[in-house]
């Protein structure tokens, strides 16, 4: 069982992502692939985690418990044959990991419950504030603060709000009905609400907060791409500085003006300068790299499997 | 079982209409071209009471009604909720650009002026 070497190609891949992926030209230039790669990435680390916690949890053939592979100082200590003391030891790791295996789920399943109850009472609140309007395809809210969003279910439902029908003229309410509807057929909902649930399986790092700020950010660029492709980059600009700033003074919810006012400057400096679409050739290469990645973990398992003199060399110890 | 719907937001635009605690009898009475049952009524609003959109009060032998809150103060709450980063359940919706404090709303209108000065046309 190759566990380390498994364990070391997914810290790499998750330090290669966080490190590169946010300041990337290409994934500035390309956001959809950007997506796709940080979803190689999270992929790779759950499959090799996946895949090392059931090696520890299975009762293997091999004279040594697994979790020896992962716990290096048992190396020296298995010298013969296994004592009782590493074996209570890899039982207590292994119970340790199936812990912490559940606790994620709970935690997942939980969190998952608590969206639906908020989404569900939300959606309630539209049902019966919001007004239908038939020409816009959508539901109005009255609120003086414009904004704009797409609500996600069933039928997912655009809102928008009395403030912002009364700032954008029809070309730029067109060009953010656009970006809105490019918004549910990227189905970016789903791609933004898995990694939020996974944020809040595991236990809380900061490093799974900047994915979901990146997932965020570049699901935003998406449907800017989109948008762009029906209306031009002038009115989705002037639609963007109209929505984001306020007519006069109006409540500013705390939690919203952190880190938000740099996506919105780097939206409108893209909409108002736009990248250089990737080279076919460029584009095929990262594509290919960020489909393989993610099968690594397998191809590893594989090789265990059906070469143990090959991968006799390749363990640690 | 039904789902939540229109006819609800018709009662519940009654009730704001009114602006005052209302029986079922009066919403019925506002609601008559559609033909309802005033069971059908009667129903609706016991279940906006159970789920927490309104409030009543006795008076004599029925209830009267009221909204909770206003519709502007669901609306406002429903821009919050949509709005809000994470903490929020109903958060992570897909907005179009979250509203931005005065100095960076200024610094975007200026980035856009400086941008529309260098265009030729």
């Amino acid at each position: 069982m190759i566990a380390v070497n498994m364990l070391l190609f997914a810290f790499v891949t998750a330090l290669v992502a966080v490190r590169w992926l946010p300041r990337s030209r290409w994934v500035f230039q390309a956001p959809l692939l950007g997506i796709a790669a940080w979803y190689a990435a999270l992929s790779t680390v759950l499959t090799a985690i996946v895949v090392v916690g059931f090696g520890i949890l299975l009762p293997s053939s091999s004279p040594a418990p697994i979790v020896c592979d992962v716990l290096l100082w048992c190396f020296h200590a298995m010298a013969g044959s296994p004592g009782l003391g590493v074996k209570v030891i890899a039982y207590a790791f292994a119970g340790a990991v199936l812990g912490a295996l559940g606790t994620c789920l709970v935690r997942a399943a939980r969190a998952g419950a608590v969206q639906r109850r908020g989404r569900r009472r939300h959606a309630e609140m539209l049902t019966l504030v919001g007004r239908p309007d038939r020409r816009l395809g959508g539901t109005v809210i009255d609120h003086p603060d414009p904004a704009a969003y797409v609500f996600p279910g069933r039928r997912c439902r655009l809102v928008v709000t009395s403030g912002a029908l009364a700032r954008l003229s029809d070309v730029q309410l067109a060009a953010v009905v656009a970006h809105e509807h490019a918004h549910v057929d990227g189905r970016h909902q789903v791609l933004l609400d898995t990694v939020r649930l996974l944020r809040l399986a595991l236990p809380r790092m900061a490093v799974m907060t900047r994915v979901e700020q990146q997932i965020a950010r570049l699901v935003e660029l998406r449907a800017d791409d989109v948008a762009a492709r029906r209306h031009t980059r002038g009115d989705l600009a002037d639609a963007l500085v109209a929505m984001a700033t306020r007519p006069g003074r109006g409540l500013v919810p705390q939690d919203v003006v952190a880190g938000t006012g740099g996506d919105a400057l780097e939206r409108l400096h893209r909409l108002l300068e736009p990248p250089r679409p990737l080279r076919g050739t460029t584009t095929a290469g990262i594509a290919v790299t960020v489909a393989t990645i993610p099968l690594v973990p397998f191809v590893l398992v594989a090789l265990c499997l059906l070469l143990p003199p090959l991968f006799a060399c390749v363990t640690v110890g | 079982m039904r789902g939540f719907g229109e006819l609800e937001a018709a009662v519940m635009d009654r009730l704001w209409a009114r602006e005052a605690p209302t029986s079922v009898r009066e919403v019925w009475e506002g609601l008559q071209e559609r033909d309802l049952a005033y069971n059908t009524v009667l129903t609706v609003i016991d279940n906006l009471y159970k789920k927490g959109w309104l409030a009543r009060e006795r008076h004599g032998r029925a209830f009267l009604y009221a909204p909770v809150a206003s519709r502007s103060d669901y609306g406002a709450q429903l821009m919050r909720e949509a709005m809000a980063e994470s903490g929020d359940p109903a958060a992570a919706l897909l907005g179009f650009v979250n509203q931005l404090s005065e100095e960076e709303g200024e610094a975007l209108r200026k980035a856009l002026r400086s941008a529309r000065r260098r265009e030729p046309r």
